[in-house]
């Protein structure tokens, strides 16, 4: 494969590494763990369009049980079945998914683990889960300003003063457009303050 | 020329509307400070805005969202002259003579240029997309599903070919992305596909969740591995009039770099920046002060800002017209109208008339109105421009939050949020762009839609494609843009603008 190898797809990616052959050898490893995620998909595809028939059928049939009894019915191209086009699409998908691995492989096997923010990842992922998950109990002015204070410490610079003033700012805007500006239809307090507020 | 003014008029008059006239404000005005703040670009905001346009009529939705992406270009070339730092990626040859020109305290006269060129340019694009769309679509009337599936191919490939970095991994983007596209209930046998039995699924995975996540909330973790403090260059702005010399110098480079925007923002895959690149190079090329380019020339920032707007709204050439979006920016607008339900593509200019021309009419007062925040106001974004990015994110998360979540009032679509937020972020880290992935994304069930009938009413016969000669014509084009980039010494050359663009 001629493109990839001596490409800098991210800025990131060339201020992190100082020489050349520190660079390619970390775009490699990328390759190679792109190309593995891509494989893995294309397999999570394939496993859910046969589905647990299909792949019973595959033991007492063989492979035409498979494309028989797949979950998602496969079909002909004349009439194709909702598992067609999956199919086809996951099987491109590890096929570019291999030529990544093979092209990952090929490099020099240099492993250093590239440092990941697991910091700012699980404040800011955190941060929208919790809201999902409280935002119909709490209502609208808890979760959210619960949601903030989560997702300001996500970086190490945030003071707790500071994000407890972006806390009230934030929400008070949002409770301004969003439930009297636009209406979203979601209480202030949810449910769960009925038992501290009395029942309203 | 009576059918188009009569057109036009028809435009004006829904644009003109104190609604509608109020909500391209609060676009053009969003617009312009996001492309001025650092971290959230027009993708990620218009997505989370996605929901609220839900309840307006379908053109005033569509006049919004338009203005934010024209005004975060004009935003974007704000940061790009004043603080060397692109707000969006197609003003970043603007930074090169725009930032120097700063620093010869002749930032107010740059800073006129971008806007007189943008303005300019935006006019005449208005003008070229009322002119080009109609008979673009009377004749894409025609297209049938052998001719939309060999479009779709040829529009996703270049897409590819646009992309940063490695083409494989921009082709295996793509393929993900209209896999993720297929989930949901299949249009044809009714049968759910990959929902794992949950209902929230059924209408396939929320829009606005994976692209505000992919473009929003992974863009936030990737500043945040970095966090730098921006430096202001120029706190005051003075001598905003560029004087009759500097006129005289960009009036052709204003011009030539509206024509190269204007055609360029039509191709898929991201117009605006090439045109941006084209016209800068162009422009070097011909310039009898060749070496004056690089350090502070005005014509340089003339030329690639006249064409990134331009580009930027020629870019609603494909979408209007064909259905298929030239852009990440254009695939959230498809999403918007799918969600207001109208179904973009050529029908739209016949049986919302109203909606087509009044879009097309609003982008024309939104650039008056552009001109109007960016001269006189500008000290006020100079000031903007020192908000710390850690005060910033928090705010881009709660309203990533809740905009996701009132789509469908639906905690499963904040799981989503977060899910595809950290699917993106990985794949960047492991240098795979993310628009590739959107745009399949937003195709998929139409791809798939098209194929099924081409393939029934040929029976099954493949060569469908190859027979008929448009279809033929299309993917024999993609085939050629694929080549192209596999060619080593193409390929080397488009490492090097893209190279270019980093530095």
């Amino acid at each position: 494969m001629r493109d990839g190898g001596n490409t800098v797809p991210l800025s990131h990616e060339a201020s992190v590494s100082s020489s050349r052959s520190t660079l390619n050898n970390a775009l490699h490893r990328h390759d190679l763990m792109a190309g593995l995620l891509f494989i893995a998909f294309a397999v999570f595809f394939v496993l859910q369009t046969f589905g647990l028939s299909g792949l019973g059928a595959l033991f007492s049939e063989g492979f035409s049980g498979l494309i028989d009894e797949a979950e998602l019915p496969i079909g002909t191209a004349r009439r194709m079945g909702p598992g067609f086009f999956p199919l086809w699409l996951s099987g491109l998908l590890s096929v570019l998914g291999l030529v990544l691995v093979a092209r990952g492989l090929r490099a020099a096997p240099e492993t250093t683990i590239p440092q990941m923010p697991w910091r700012g990842a699980a404040f800011i992922l955190g941060s929208t889960i919790f809201f999902g998950a409280t935002v119909r109990g709490l209502g609208l002015v808890p979760a959210t300003a619960i949601a903030v204070l989560i997702a300001a410490f996500a970086s190490e610079r945030m003071r707790p003063g500071l994000a407890v003033i972006l806390a009230v700012v934030l929400t008070l805007f949002v409770l301004a457009v969003f439930h009297y500006g636009l209406g979203l239809p979601l209480r202030v307090y949810g449910p769960w303050f009925d038992f501290v507020l009395g029942e309203g | 020329m009576v059918d188009l003014f009569g057109n036009l008029s028809l435009g004006l008059g829904v644009a003109l509307t104190a609604y509608n006239v109020l909500f391209c404000f609060l676009g053009v005005l969003l617009g312009t400070l996001i492309g001025v703040l650092p971290g959230v670009g027009p993708v990620a905001t218009i997505a989370m805005l996605l929901p609220i346009t839900i309840s307006f009529p379908p053109a005033t939705a569509m006049i919004m969202l338009a203005g934010i992406y024209y005004g975060a270009q004009y935003g974007g070339s704000t940061t790009a002259i004043l603080m060397n730092m692109p707000g969006e990626p197609s003003s970043s040859v603007t930074a090169i003579d725009g930032y120097k020109m700063a620093r010869k305290g002749r930032a107010g006269p740059a800073l006129a240029t971008a806007a007189l060129g943008s303005f300019f340019a935006g006019s005449v694009a208005t003008l070229v997309i009322a002119l080009f769309a109609p008979p673009l679509a009377r004749y894409a009337l025609k297209f049938g599903p052998p001719e939309y599936f060999a479009l779709m191919v040829l529009g996703l490939i270049c897409a590819v070919a646009l992309a940063h970095g490695s083409v494989i991994k921009a082709l295996s983007m793509v393929v993900l992305g209209l896999l993720f596209g297929l989930v949901g209930s299949d249009l044809f046998s009714g049968m759910n596909r990959f929902t794992f039995g949950y209902r929230e699924l059924s209408d396939g995975v929320n829009f606005a969740a994976v692209a505000v996540g992919i473009f929003g909330i992974a863009e936030i973790l990737r500043n945040l591995e970095s966090e730098k403090t921006r430096d202001v260059l120029i706190r005051k702005v003075t001598g905003l009039m560029p004087t009759r010399e500097d006129l005289k110098r960009i009036i052709a480079p204003v011009i030539r770099g509206t024509a190269i925007g204007s055609l360029l923002g039509v191709l898929p895959g991201g117009g605006a920046i090439l045109a941006a690149f084209a016209a800068y190079a162009i422009e070097k090329k011909i310039s009898r002060h060749p070496e004056e380019f690089g350090e502070g020339a005005i014509e340089g920032v003339a030329a690639p800002e006249s064409a990134n707007n331009a580009g930027a709204q020629t870019s609603f050439i494909p979408l209007l017209t064909l259905g298929v979006p030239a852009n990440p920016v254009m695939a959230v607008m498809m999403g918007a109208m799918i969600l207001q339900g109208i179904i973009p593509g050529p029908a739209v200019i016949t049986r919302n008339p109203e909606l087509f021309w009044g879009v097309i009419a609003s982008m024309w007062v939104g650039n008056v109105m552009l001109v109007i925040l960016n001269l006189p106001l500008i000290g006020l974004w100079v000031r903007l421009l020192t908000i710390p990015y850690y005060v910033l994110f928090p705010a881009i998360i709660a309203f990533a939050a809740i905009g996701s979540y009132s789509i469908s009032s639906n905690a499963f679509d904040l799981y989503a949020l977060a899910l595809f937020g950290g699917l993106g972020y990985l794949l960047v880290r492991l240098g795979c762009e993310p628009a590739p992935f959107l745009l399949g994304f937003v195709l998929g069930p139409q791809m798939e839609e098209h194929l099924r009938r081409a393939l029934i009413i040929s029976r099954g016969d493949l060569s469908v494609f190859l027979t008929r000669p448009l279809s033929a014509t299309l993917l024999a084009a993609a085939a050629i843009v694929l080549l192209i980039v596999f060619v080593p010494q193409i390929a080397r050359k488009r490492d090097t603008v893209f190279q270019d663009e980093l530095t």
